[in-house]
């Protein structure tokens, strides 16, 4: 089984006995929607298939970080 | 199943012993394999064309999918074939043989089933991907035991 992210490969190896391979870790993809594809080669028995979905990443929040700044000693004229 | 002339016709038993007529179809000049060779639990039939095997998938009610063929390699083409479990998966194969001296054996699935292939992502949906995410993609095809 090959799994495959946006049509790069991300992952592939056989699958265990309940018929699932997994690949974990995020490829830093960025925000929107990603197409997962998985690929089963077949064998003696099964014609090659696939399955796909959409895997959504949202826009993570934006954060805005306000730093006060020290001021400055201002000399004041008499 | 019934032939003749090259063309072969299923009858129906409809439980009274009075049998009805299938859809009649053309194929191949022996007809004589038949088996469940997808695992789907209809009959299915199989036959030899010149240097092919043709397989067509029953669907349960008289009729068939269209025939798929597989190609006996090396020439000539199969003069006769008999079906077992020769995979020893508990499915049906069939063996044919060739018109060569000595014979040559080619043993295959008649008619290979595509599986559905599943595949979901964790966590999902997801505002942020991060090295957790995880996709697995899964079949139900038969798994060689572990």
């Amino acid at each position: 089984m090959s799994i495959l992210y946006d049509g790069n490969a991300w992952g592939n190896g056989n699958v265990n006995g309940s018929g699932a391979f997994s690949v974990g870790g995020f490829g830093g993809w960025g925000p929107g929607s990603h197409s997962i594809v998985g690929n089963y080669a077949g064998d003696e028995n099964y014609t090659s298939a696939s399955g796909s979905t959409t895997y959504i990443i949202g826009q993570g929040e934006t954060v805005t970080q306000i730093t006060n700044s020290t001021p400055t000693p201002q000399r004041t004229v008499p | 199943m019934v032939s003749a002339g090259g063309t072969y016709q299923s009858l129906l038993n409809n439980g009274t012993g009075i049998a009805s007529f299938g859809t009649a179809f053309t194929y191949g000049v022996t007809p004589n394999l038949i088996a469940d060779f997808n695992g789907d639990g209809n009959l299915d039939y199989a036959d030899f064309g010149t240097n092919t095997v043709y397989g067509l998938a029953g669907k349960g009610n008289s009729t068939f999918a269209t025939a798929k063929s597989v190609s006996v390699s090396p020439v000539p083409g199969p003069s006769g074939g008999t079906i077992g479990d020769f995979y020893n998966n508990g499915r049906p194969a069939i063996a044919v043989t060739t018109g060569l001296s000595p014979s040559y054996v080619e043993i295959f699935p008649m008619l290979k089933t595509t599986p559905p292939v599943a595949v979901a992502c964790s966590p999902n949906p997801t505002t942020f991907g991060d090295s957790s995410t995880t996709c697995t993609a899964q079949t139900t095809a038969e798994q060689p035991a572990i």
